[in-house]
Parts: structure tokens; sequence; C-alpha cells
């Protein structure tokens, strides 16, 4: 195990590494720059304003030097200062303040799908072929095909302007800043489009695995005990059911921090993933560089933690 | 239990983040602006985004503003300076001789902060404009004609333009006659007035040369502007929304809206739209809406589509040093082969105008007798064929072995996505065959791009109006803005056209403030280039606004000053 785990971390080390280069080349010889709406919108006769605002922002740099720079303040906490988003401002800064409301939603929904997923999931299994099966397997199946922008837009304009039940998006309403019931309000509806992908998913990858748990022999032998069916499902069939999605559910875990592109944006939801839409709308890379590093790291600890706990959660896997 | 702790954990976690911080309250009337871009900061007000410009004209004031009309309107000044009524006169003899502005200042205005509004002020302002670091100064170089800005006493301030020794001593060894620039009434256009005791010792008493400018532009003071506007910004929860209270000590007295919110930042634009017909917000901006949403804004009862041909003209630049397009005939032939009102129809919505000029209407010194280049395509093959340009077998003409094949290029904007084939289309039909080619705007307006290194063909691209419509974008025609290496690439003449006629007449209305001479100087010029055509003006590019009918005074501007421009006459019905 204490070999695994040195393998790994190195491995993570040289990832990272390599995911930043791949990232931060990717951004940087985009074509375009972060000033081109400017001049583009600007009848400018003066040849140094851009060199002068590119230097201002250390453009004028070779690319591999710009690198170096970065990764240096990395490694002294820094993440840069944003080009235009927020110009001049700390990239830790404007993240720390995106990444609460991310995680709130991120959260919520991860929970409430889960919840919603084992549910449906394990009467699918149970009630195989039956009608509430096929009703799930088809709900499975729109919740799987059906944009998140789109269905987002659809809750929006029937739950918000239609019936005026939820608020059509934002963080809280005008004046409602400290009113914790206005904020759970407004949670809602992006917190129902961004489960549905999740519960379509998981429920389906549940039904699945319990299935074939069921099938076991250990399961056969519990019913030939005479133990109740409940006992069955829930204490030898289900717990080992819920194994492979533990995978599943850690790789979930960068988008806790990462954000739902579509969903924050639709839903004005000032999070990461409306932060990364903007900051590559703007071409401001040191903020979109911030989170998109910041995914890729926490996707590659997930992937060791999914790894960690198949140990935990399977006595038969060794390393 | 245990088997709970994880979701137990992740419960509190997002609770957690529900706990709000404090915030600024709202009271009274309030008023909701939809935005899709966070403004970015309160210093160097150069409006490189519309949404920063938007919320500028809430706490700041300028000396002059811009009303809808285009009109000048006194903001910090006590009335518009001008020839006329003696407050700018020309003062000196011979090289010495200069024009001098004075301003008269308002001894009402206040800073938020409570300290009085003076002419040092005005003074600091211009002299952060000088500032290598200040990003705004290279948009509209006004600020660098001014050889000095004098505060003569507290509510009196000098604008002093350069004479021709000074400018020639400043290195401008072609100036004839005193510098003059049609700006001169505004003082210092698009520049707010920041106060000078807060700000100056941020900058070392040194605002000029300053290196502590760039700390200052991304700085507290950035996000916690201090200004002599109708608003005070109270609270930003960034990412959220900003909250302006009104001020009770603002100059023209307290806004009758007590608390203006800004937020929508990043939201998409189908969600703010939404949210203006649910009643949460109240106006979506030009950076947000397009001809595409009039329709659907229209549709929203007590909602209205604001639609501005605006100062900004779309045109097509011909590269007269072109072997083809050297020649006037097939220039002719292009311009009478577009169909400028499909373009419109078909791009826009039908919500603009096609324009002859480049000089819009609305402007004192449009020429209405400039020749209209209507859509004839009969016209077009008539010249060519006259010009020796026949059809090859490919329906592309041919002229000694020439093929009429031009290279159009112009950035990648979805306006200019639709555009481009259109005009290909349009073109080849009478057998001119274009190659588009669209490229970053950084790359295309850049030094070694094709408009500034002289590579370009046909080029498309807008010219944003100025306070003095048109003449700013017409005067770069001159020849000696041709950008060159011995100009550092600095002109703007990217047609290379060489007209001594255009030369004098650009000359004689450059150097008069007389607005008779002016006018007369720009209509034989507008002839002119509609007879030479450097360059085929086609649309103007709308702005497009949209505002609950309950604000009482809503009137988007003109320009891209923003439609908050006269925000202390606003009212809710």
């Amino acid at each position: 195990m204490t070999r695994f785990l040195v393998r790994r971390s190195i491995e993570m080390g040289v990832t990272l590494v390599l995911a930043s280069v791949l990232l931060f080349g990717i951004l940087n010889l985009a074509p375009g720059g972060p000033f081109d709406a400017r001049i583009a919108a600007s009848h400018i006769q003066d040849t140094t304003y851009l060199e002068r605002l590119n230097k201002m922002i250390g453009l004028d740099k070779p690319i591999h030097e710009r690198y170096l720079n970065w990764v240096g303040n990395v490694l002294h906490g820094s993440l840069g200062e944003s080009w235009n988003i927020a110009r001049g401002q700390q990239v830790n800064v404007i993240i720390g303040t995106r990444l609460p409301n991310t995680v709130m939603l991120m959260t919520t929904g991860l929970v409430f799908s889960l919840l919603i997923a084992i549910v449906i999931g394990t009467i699918s299994a149970v009630r195989q072929y039956s009608l509430l099966d096929n009703l799930f397997t088809a709900f499975a199946f729109f919740g799987i095909s059906i944009p998140a922008f789109w269905f987002g837009l659809i809750m929006l304009k029937f739950f918000g302007l239609d019936l005026k039940i939820f608020p059509v998006g934002g963080l809280y309403s005008v004046g409602h800043q400290d009113d914790l019931i206005d904020r759970m309000w407004h949670l809602i509806l992006p917190m129902i489009v961004l489960s549905l992908l999740q519960v379509a998913q998981w429920s389906r990858f549940l039904r699945s695995s319990l299935l074939e748990t069921l099938r076991q022999d250990y399961i056969r032998t519990a019913r030939a005990k005479g133990q109740v069916e409940r006992l069955v499902l829930f204490r030898h069939a289900f717990r080992n059911a819920m194994i492979p999605l533990v995978t599943v559910i850690a790789l979930a875990i960068p988008t806790l921090f990462g954000g739902a592109i579509f969903t924050e944006t639709i839903f004005n939801w000032p999070g990461m993933g409306q932060l990364l839409v903007g900051a590559v709308g703007a071409q401001d890379w040191p903020v979109a560089m911030g989170v998109v590093i910041i995914t890729a790291g926490l996707t590659i600890v997930a992937n060791f933690v999914a790894d960690v706990a198949y140990v935990v959660v399977d006595p038969r896997i060794r390393y | 239990m245990r088997r709970f702790a994880s979701l137990g954990v992740a419960l509190a976690l997002a609770v957690g983040t529900l706990v709000p911080i404090a915030h600024a309250q709202t009271s009274g009337k309030t008023l909701v602006l939809g935005f899709t871009q966070e403004p970015d900061t309160f210093v160097a007000g150069e409006g490189n985004e519309y949404v920063t410009q938007v919320v500028d004209n809430l706490v700041y004031s300028q000396l002059v503003v811009i009303d809808d009309q285009m009109r000048p309107i006194a903001d910090l000044a006590v009335d518009v300076p001008t020839l006329d009524n003696g407050d700018a006169v020309m003062v000196g003899d011979g090289a010495d001789q200069h024009l001098e502005t004075t301003f008269h200042l308002r001894q009402d205005a206040k800073f938020s902060d409570g300290t009085p509004f003076t002419a040092e002020d005005v003074v600091f302002s211009w002299k952060l404009t000088l500032n290598p670091l200040w990003s705004a100064s290279a948009g509209n170089d006004l600020e660098s004609k001014y050889s000095d800005v004098v505060a003569k006493d507290p509510h009196t301030v000098v604008f002093k333009m350069m004479s021709e020794s000074q400018a020639k001593a400043a290195g401008q060894s072609d100036q004839k006659g005193p510098v003059v620039h049609p700006f001169y009434l505004y003082g210092l256009p698009d520049v707010f007035i920041y106060p000078s005791k807060r700000m100056n010792p941020l900058v070392d008493f040194d605002p000029q040369n300053s290196a502590k400018l760039k700390d200052l532009l991304s700085g507290v003071y950035s996000r916690q502007p201090i200004g002599t506007g109708p608003y005070t910004l109270d609270g930003w929860d960034a990412g959220v929304q900003m909250t302006f209270h009104a001020r009770n000590d603002y100059f023209r007295g307290k806004p009758a809206i007590d608390t203006i919110i800004v937020r929508g930042f990043e939201a998409a634009k189908e969600t703010l739209i939404s949210q203006l017909q649910a009643g949460d917000i109240q106006t979506i901006g030009t950076e947000t809406l397009d001809v595409s949403d009039v329709d659907a804004i229209n549709a929203i009862p007590g909602a209205k589509a604001y639609v501005r041909a605006g100062t900004t003209i779309e045109h097509i630049d011909l590269n007269q040093e072109n072997a083809i397009l050297g020649d006037k005939q097939v220039r002719k032939a292009i311009a009478f082969a577009l169909d400028r009102n499909d373009l419109v129809n078909r791009t826009l919505s039908g919500q603009s105008a096609v324009a002859d000029s480049l000089v819009p209407p609305i402007s004192p010194l449009f020429n209405p007798d400039t020749p209209k280049y209507g859509f004839n395509p009969d016209q077009a093959k008539s010249i060519l064929d006259s010009d020796g340009w026949t059809p090859g077998s490919d329906g592309i003409r041919v002229k000694n072995g020439q093929r009429l094949s031009l290279k159009y290029q112009s950035t990648g904007s979805a306006l200019r996505k639709k555009v481009m084939p259109l005009v290909k289309d349009q073109l080849a039909a009478v057998g001119i065959e274009v190659n588009i080619d669209q490229l970053p705007a950084q790359a295309y307006f850049g030094i070694n791009g094709p408009l500034r290194a002289g590579s370009l063909e046909m080029a498309e691209y807008a010219d944003v109006g100025s306070q003095d419509a048109g003449t700013d974008a017409v005067q770069k025609y001159a020849s000696r803005f041709i950008p060159t290496a011995a100009n550092s690439f600095a002109g703007g003449n990217y047609t290379r056209w060489k007209n001594p006629t255009a030369d004098a007449v650009i000359n004689q209305e450059s150097t008069s403030l007389v607005p008779s001479a002016r006018q007369s100087a720009m209509a034989q010029l507008q002839l002119l280039m509609a007879d030479e055509l450097p360059t085929i003006p086609l649309f103007f590019r709308p702005n497009v606004s949209a505002a609950s009918n309950r604000i009482a005074n809503f009137k988007p501007e003109f320009a891209s000053n923003g439609y908050t421009w006269n925000v202390w006459e606003w009212d809710l019905r």
C-alpha cells in the first residue's frame, strides 16, 4: 500500500505539471488577446498603446518565461492577477468569492441527486420491468439526453415566469441579501436542473449494480437462511452494490469546486462555472487558468481518492 | 451514525455557504440595471467595457458631457465654453499663437467624501491622463495637445492648446499654425474628474509620471471610488451585485431614485430578458442586446427596446496601392454591386440604415448632397465591361490575364460572419471574386496586421464615432496618416489614399474652429470621398438597449457614453 501511495503521488505530481503546461499553452497560444475588444472598439492611432497594455500584464515576455513566472507565483500561493474581468484583482480573491456559491450549489445538488438516485435505482432494480421501472427508465433517458441549458431555460420560463413559483435566476432577491430562506429559494431551480443528469446517470448505474448483486450466490444464501427480504436487500445487496458508485461519486468531487457552466450561466449563479465563461470570453487567462487548474488538480486528487476508497470499502482489493 | 457523517459534513458545508455577509441595504425607490458583464475598475474610465462606462456615470462627472442628440451640455462646468461666448479665444501672435479655453466650474459640487470640487482636481485629472500607464489616453489624444492646464483660481481652469512653436518643439514638425481640436469645448472629453486630495498621495504627488498608477488602477480605490456624480457606491458583492445610493449633496439636487442596483454579471442574455419580463430588472444595455432581440423585448408588456443608429459606421476600406483596387472604375463597380439594404435587412433585421458617408446625418457636418450608390448590378457590370474586365469561364472577370480576385479581410465578430458571405455573393454576381479572411482583432488591427502593414485589399471594420461625429473618422484619410515606418505605423489611413485636394480640405477643417468653415470643408471632403471611394460606407451599427416603461427620462445615448449619462433626472413612474 505504501509503495502504491508513493507511486501514485509521483504520478499525480507529473500529471498536474503536464496538465498545467498543456492548459497554459492552450490558453496563451489562442488567437487574439485580452485587449482585442478594446482595440476593435476604438479608433486607436497610437501603436505603442497595445505594447503598453501588454507590458503592463507581462505579455511582452516569451511564453516559457510567463509560464515559469506563473508557476513561481503558484508555489508562493498566488494564481496571479486578473487582466480583464476584475482588472488587477488577485485571482485567489476572485475565486474565493465565487467558490462558496459553487460549493453550495454543487453540494446540495450532489446530495439531492444521490438521495433521489438511490431511491429510484433501488426501486427499479427490485421491481425490474415493472411500470415504475419503465417510467424511471424513460426518465433516465430523458435526463441523460436533454441539454442542461435548454432544460434550464424551460424551467425558468415555466416556474419563474409562468407560474411565478421560483425566482428567475440570481443568488438572492434585491434587498434580501441576509435572508437565508430567500437564498435557499433561489437555489432550488438550479439544483433541480443540475441534478437531472446526475440522477438519471446514477440511478441507472445503481440499478445495474444492484441487479448484478442480487444475482450473487451470497444473496441466494441469505435468502435460503430465511432472512427477511428487506434485510437481504439493505444489509447484503445494497452495501455491495454501492461499491462501484463510490468511483462515480468520487469523480464528481471536482465538479463541487469547478462548477456547472451551463446551469450557473442560465441561472445567473455567480459560481466557478460562470466565472470560467466570463474569463474565457474576456480572454482573461489568469482567471481562466486559475479555475481550470483547480479543477484539473481536484480531478487528479479525486481519482486518487476513488482508488483509495476502493480499498476502504472493499476488503478484497489490494494494491 | 458514522455512515451519515460525510453526508452531514456536506450539508454543513452547503448551509455554511448560505450564511450571508454584511451588505449595503436598499431603501426608497429602487431600480435594478441588468448587466451581462461585471465592471472591472472605477479608475481609468476609458470605457474599455461598456458596463464600466455605465457605472462610472453614476459616481463621476465630467466637465462637459454629450446628450442623446450629440449636443454638449455642461456638467461640472457652469457652461460650455465656445468661441462665440468668449470663453475660448486665440491668444498670442505668430508661432506662439494658441487657443485658450476657460472653464468656469460649479461651486456647489462636492466629492462624495465631502471635499469640495476645485480646479486642482481638473488639473490633476489631466495630468493622470498623460501618464504612460494611463491606458485611456491613446483612444483620444486631445489631452496631449495641451501645453498646460492651469488652475486660475479654485473655480476657474484654463486649458492652453499648443502653439505651432510648442508643437514643433514636441516633435510635430509638420504642424502649421496653432494646434486646434474640435473637442476643445469638452476640455477633457471622456475623462472623469478624480479627487486630487485623495489620489495625489497615492501617486506620490506626480500623477503624470508615477509608476504607482498601475497599483492605483487595481488598488482599493478602483473598487471604492470617490466622485462628484449623483450616486455613491456603497456595496460591491463581487460577482453578484453593486449597490449605489443617491447623494443628498449632489450638485443638481438629490436624484429621484434612491437606490440603484447593478446585477446579473455574466448572466445569459436570455436570463436577463426573462428577468426584465419578470420585473426583477428594469434595464438591459447595449453590451447585451442586438437587433435580433428587439421583437422579444417589445413583446414584453411594460418594456421597450430602444434602437439607435449610433455613430459607428461599418465600412470597407479599399487599398489604393493594390493593382486592381487602384483603378477607380473597379471601386465604383464594387459600390454599385453592393446591396447594402439587403445587408441591413439580413444581418440587422432591418433595424438600421444604409450609410452614404462616414459622417452620420445627426452631425452638423453631414453633407446631404453626398452622392448615393444604390444597388445596381447592371451598372456595376457595365462599368467593368467598359474597363476591360471580361467574364471568364467560371464567371469571374479577367483583364490582361489578371483575375478580378480580391482578399476581403476583417475580424471574426458575429456580425461580420453574417455580412462577409453576403458581400462575397453580391460581388460574385457581377464577376468579382473575394476570398474571405477573418482574423483576431489584435492581429487585424495590430502593428503587423494587414491594415497597418499595408497588405490589405478589401478590409472591413467600423470606426466608433466621437463627440464630434464623423470628423475624426474622415480626417484620418489625409495622406499624412498613411501608416509607415516613419510614423511608427501610427496613421489610420489604411487605404493609402493620397489626394492633394483632400489633404488641403482636411487641413482646412482640422485647423479651424469656425463652424461654417468646418462645414464647408467637410462638405467638400464628403463629395470627394464619394467620388474617389477610398472606402465604401455600409451601414450604421445600431445600439440596442431596453428599459421598463416605469423609468421616466430614459434617453439612451447616441454615441457610446452609456445609457446612464442622464441618470440624475431619471425617476420611477
